[in-house]
């Protein structure tokens, strides 16, 4: 016996292999009608015809990162130069160049320069937070033809639910379907 | 030629970074023997001292700023294309801006040695960040020296990520179909990426939020750089038009080394059906925009000089055109102004070797027009006691100067070899989308 099988499954499920979208958004409807709403699809671009049917119709929760990390930079950036104008004023008695504690038209510059990096920084972060990388080779269904020309709809169950998806997926035009298991890693 | 299809795409592109030939290894060995010699000029320059270098006073800025700034503004037209142009939804940037993205970030890198070569002790670089001396005191914050430092490390930050960003799912692409050292790059690179519908969501958010944020910084960097000249009381660096003038001549230099590096590359990575003589065409035109914008500051410039009254900013002007380097400046105005108007003719601008030669004395051109403006400056200060007409240029900065182009040159090729230089994602998706409705054309 091999050594997986000790170990416990992590993910299995139907992937079926598309060529054409409107069989790829077809299958997903099906799908949905006899139940199985936890699906992903797998594409190698971001087909709008799809995403319009399978993601979910809120916008994405990167927007806030962006927003609030733009508003912190701006923040900083203000209180930074602020702080250090009126430290240096109150304990040691400098005015540097003549120039009030706070200038804010020269502070705008640091603030917006510092509102572009975190809002950047921070919708990076939301991306890679929200689309849950990194993650590591254990991807159900996954195959290389999806980052070429192929579309996979991926239907997570277990083997002995296996059968009607994959009928399901063959009558919905998928030209190839299988059934995969990846198990949890040591 | 038949007709791309998504599989057609990936095996074009992809081909690109098989295993090269002896011509690109030679090109590499050389751009490496030119930057080890700008690395040992810059060793010598710190074991000697600043002597080496032709600086004196008052025009010490007059190599490294000026090359700090040539730089800054090569950076610039791959923030447009890849950014702004992203948002006008102008497709044809699709297959242009993978480059011209790699370019600013590596021309930011650049330009980011020059501040270090120019202070001298290099290593005491630190003293520019923001944080207290031993003494409480502060970097000041009114300073555009200082505004400089937040700009240029914004900027980079922003464009890496951004470059970053857009490569994710076609290193996921390449991951798939590599072996040996390449898997394991791809693999740790595409952070596992997949493509399902979730990532793609967040991505086409996040690109466009980077999009977002990545526009403005093309206006205010090269703004910001030209306030390091403007705050200061200089004639000739004093003016208020200095931030807009800045900005185009930054697209002009960038737009011009796209057209230089994307002829070559198109030829050596045989990338003829992606990127079209349409595509230079485009590049064409917005040069002759940004080519008569430049001639307008020119001529802008010298009108406030007159207007002004001012005898010092006049005399300076008069200095800049028929003074001793006069003959610097009117082959400026030739090269950025004069030159890309051969563009209006559309049988020019559809000609690869008119594009690259005048794309390259565009280049020169720009460096030059730095150099008029910075350098030409500093020799007429206000005590005509420490005037100084001529520039003492030594092989040391000369070799410098040249390590600085090879390193750029350097960091491309091998980009070219490691990555997709043009878009895999965005080339499909200017593609239609194979539908079994559809059967006379796209991918069906």
């Amino acid at each position: 016996m091999s050594r997986t099988a000790y170990k416990a499954v992590e993910e299995a499920g139907v992937v079926g292999v598309f060529r054409h979208v409107d069989a790829v958004v077809e299958s997903v409807r099906r799908a949905r009608e006899q139940g199985w709403t936890a699906l992903r699809v797998y594409q190698p671009v971001p087909s709008h015809t799809i995403l319009a049917e399978v993601a979910p119709p809120e916008k994405s929760p990167v927007r806030f990162f962006a927003l609030w990390g733009g508003v912190a930079g701006t923040v900083l950036g203000f209180a930074l130069a602020s702080f250090v104008g009126i430290k240096m004023h109150t304990y040691q008695g400098l005015l540097v160049g003549g120039k009030p504690p706070v200038s804010v038209p020269a502070y705008i510059i640091i603030a917006f320069e510092l509102t572009v990096l975190l809002g950047a920084l921070a919708t990076l972060a939301g991306f890679i937070l929200f689309s849950k990388l990194p993650r590591g080779e254990n991807v159900a269904g996954y195959g290389p033809e999806f980052s070429e020309d192929r579309f996979g709809v991926f239907i997570p169950c277990d083997a002995s639910r296996a059968e009607p998806v994959m009928a399901l997926l063959r009558e919905a035009g998928a030209e190839q379907v299988r059934f995969e298991e990846v198990y949890e890693e040591d | 030629m038949p007709e791309l299809t998504y599989s057609r795409v990936n095996r074009d592109i992809l081909r690109t970074l098989e295993t090269p030939g002896r011509a690109y290894w030679i090109a590499v060995a050389l751009l490496a023997a030119g930057v080890a010699l700008g690395g040992y000029c810059w060793g010598t320059q710190i074991q000697t001292g600043m002597g080496v270098s032709g600086k004196f006073i008052p025009t010490a800025w007059f190599a490294y700023i000026t090359t700090f700034v040539f730089w800054v503004g090569i950076a610039h037209s791959g923030t447009l294309i890849s950014a702004i142009l992203f948002l006008f939804r102008a497709r044809w940037r699709t297959p242009v801006y993978r480059s011209a993205e790699a370019m600013t970030v590596f021309a930011v890198m650049t330009a980011g040695l020059f501040p270090l070569i120019h202070l001298g002790r290099a290593w005491q670089f630190y003293w520019l960040l923001p944080y207290p001396n031993e003494r409480q005191l502060w970097p000041n914050f009114r300073s555009p020296l200082l505004w400089d430092v937040f700009a240029v490390t914004t900027y980079f930050t922003v464009s890496a990520m951004f470059l970053y960003l857009g490569l994710i799912p076609d290193i996921a692409a390449a991951r798939d179909r590599a072996t040996g050292w390449r898997r394991r790059l791809y693999r740790l690179a595409s952070l596992g990426w997949r493509g399902t519908d979730t990532e793609w969501t967040h991505y086409s958010s996040a690109y466009m939020f980077f999009a977002a944020f990545a526009t403005p910084l093309v206006v205010s960097v090269h703004s910001v750089v030209s306030w390091d000249f403007t705050m200061s009381i200089v004639p000739g660096w004093h003016s208020t038009i200095f931030a807009p003038y800045f900005v185009a001549g930054a697209i002009h230099s960038g737009l011009a080394m796209v057209i230089t590096l994307l002829i070559p590359l198109r030829r050596l990575f045989r990338l003829e059906q992606f990127l079209e003589t349409l595509h230079f065409e485009q590049l064409a035109r917005l040069m002759i925009v940004t080519g008569l914008i430049v001639g307008y500051a020119y001529g802008v410039e010298f009108f406030v000089a007159w207007y002004s009254g001012n005898p010092f900013e006049l005399s300076t002007f008069l200095d800049r055109a028929f003074g001793p380097h006069g003959d610097l400046f009117w082959a400026m105005v030739v090269f950025n102004c004069g030159l890309p108007l051969l563009f209006f003719a559309p049988r020019l601008r559809r000609n690869y070797a008119v594009l690259l030669t005048v794309s390259v004395l565009v280049n020169v051109g720009m460096w030059l027009e730095r150099f008029v403006i910075i350098a030409v400056s500093l020799t007429n200060d206000y005590l005509p006691a420490i005037w100084r007409k001529t520039f003492h240029f030594t092989w040391v900065e000369a070799g410098i100067l040249f390590g600085s182009l090879c390193w750029f040159l350097l960091l491309f090729f091998l980009f070219a070899k490691i990555f997709p230089t043009v878009s895999i994602t965005e080339v499909k998706e200017a593609l239609p989308e194979p539908k079994r409705t559809v059967t006379v054309e796209g991918n069906a």
